[in-house]
């Protein structure tokens, strides 16, 4: 009668491992002599692999290299692919977000229909809040550029508002339920654009990048001008966690003094308030550890 | 069992602070894989006096290459990458064979005088050194270096499961010659 042994691969499955083999595998081995032998042949193998020495460089690798260390470069490869692939993608979401209004503008243009006043500025707080801080962000980054727009931005409102006191003699200061929730609404888009926007800024940094290296600019101050954003990860947590922190606190302190009232826009206000100063603290404290 | 592809926190530190300008931190990196690198390069290149250009030639790409690093493998099975694509790039310009005798067991008729010497040690080196340059590899990267086969999948752009499968013939080998020699010297 012929005895059926395990093959040589489950041998060395069983050295290597013994706990990934089929509990047959193992049965096996430990009745059977023979299988036993050839495992532990393998594990003096093994063990003989381990202990064996390990070749060691001729020359002091680190000197040598460190010595003849080039300047790092900065990344230099065309980035059309990248730039095609953010036009195409800020493309698509400005036409779906434009879509998207046109085909529910009945509803979004009567989102706020059924709340109060107080419960909508409860909503808008925050969200003008993000708001105010990503453009707060923005402008320390895109300095000239905000300039101008905040400039034209006057510009035309002071004309527009000229227009309407024609219209209107009377220049009451009291805001009209209607133009509240227009502004809402437009707030809440506008809310949107900015998601859309980062593509944008995205775009804007690699064609920065670009123009910088074409036109020769050392690669050491490319790099400092255009730093890799995991640096600021830490900010950035600390930044949202402020924001988001003292937003759901609002809400908690907004919920436990109901009901809803000019109170709770105080709350809320004040909530923020102090986010922003933790996080103004928090900067400072980080500025003075520089 | 083996580490697998866990990225050690300090790997991104150490990287960044590479792209920021400050050069010497790269010596920290060289320490820490130069071991692999020169397993690699020892195993796959037979000329003493081309290794130490190329494991120069190794970590100036991986230091031109950091830009692009992006933290998917751990930074030293990257480096490992590179320095078995080195080696290979080598090989191939000196049109010199690298998988060769995959399926044939190697020649052992060439170190006849190393065969009389008891130590289980110089018995393992010359062993090692009649495998194929891709076999060897696999056996210092794995049972040496202690790499995944995942890891190792990666150094050297093969699927795992052909890894597992070189592995297995390569142990399969090793086994049998050193049987075979302890045998001869037994007689």
């Amino acid at each position: 009668m012929s005895i059926s042994h395990v093959s040589e691969m489950e041998i060395q499955q069983y050295a290597v491992d013994k706990t990934s083999c089929e509990a047959g595998v193992v049965e096996h081995i430990a009745a059977c002599d023979v299988c036993r032998v050839k495992v532990e042949n393998y594990l003096f193998l093994f063990s003989a692999l381990k202990e064996a020495d390990r070749p060691v460089a001729e020359f002091d690798v680190e000197d040598a290299v460190m010595a003849a260390l080039p300047s790092l470069p900065v990344r230099k490869e065309s980035f059309a692919l990248r730039d095609r692939f953010v036009y195409v993608i800020a493309f698509a979401a400005f036409a779906s977000l434009g879509v998207l209004v046109w085909l529910l503008r009945r509803d979004v243009f009567g989102v706020f229909d059924g709340l109060t006043v107080v419960a909508v500025l409860v909503l808008l707080i925050p969200v003008t809040g993000i708001l105010v801080w990503q453009c707060y962000d923005w402008y320390k980054k895109y300095k000239n550029i905000m300039k101008k727009i905040a400039l034209t931005t006057m510009v035309l409102i002071g004309f527009l508002s000229a227009k309407a006191g024609d219209n209107d003699p009377g220049r009451d200061i009291e805001i009209k339920w209607e133009s509240f929730r227009l502004f809402s609404m437009l707030l809440t888009c506008s809310f949107f654009a900015v998601v859309i926007l980062y593509f944008i800024k995205m775009l804007l940094d690699d064609r920065i990048r670009n123009k910088l290296i074409e036109k020769g600019a050392p690669d050491e101050l490319v790099r400092q001008l255009l730093q890799p954003p995991v640096k600021d990860t830490k900010t950035v947590i600390v930044k949202w966690i402020c924001i988001l922190g003292s937003g759901g606190i609002g809400f908690l302190l907004a919920e436990h003094f109901q009901p809803l009232g000019i109170q709770t826009l105080a709350i809320m206000s004040v909530s923020i308030a102090v986010g922003f100063l933790a996080y103004f603290f928090f900067l400072r404290s980080t500025e003075k550890n520089k | 069992m083996r580490p697998n592809n866990e990225k050690k926190p300090a790997e991104a530190d150490l990287v960044n602070s590479i792209l920021q300008g400050n050069k010497a931190v790269f010596g920290i990196i060289i320490k820490n894989t130069e071991g692999l690198v020169t397993q690699i390069v020892v195993r796959m290149i037979s000329n003493p006096e081309d290794r130490k250009d190329i494991i120069q030639e190794v970590y100036f790409k991986a230091y031109r290459s950091l830009p692009d690093f992006s933290f998917r493998s751990k930074l030293s099975t990257w480096i490992g990458h590179i320095a078995y694509n080195t080696c290979v790039n080598y090989l191939e310009k000196k049109k010199l064979v690298l998988r060769d005798d995959l399926e044939e067991g190697p020649a052992r008729d060439e170190t006849e005088e190393v065969l009389f010497k008891k130590e289980l040690g110089v018995i393992l080196a010359a062993e090692i050194g009649k495998l194929t340059s891709l076999y060897r590899t696999l056996i210092v990267l794995y049972h040496q270096e202690e790499m995944s086969y995942a890891d190792i999948a990666q150094i050297m752009d093969l699927p795992e499961g052909t890894v597992k499968s070189y592995l297995f013939r390569a142990r399969k080998m090793l086994k049998e010659g050193i049987l075979a020699q302890y045998k001869k010297e037994e007689l």
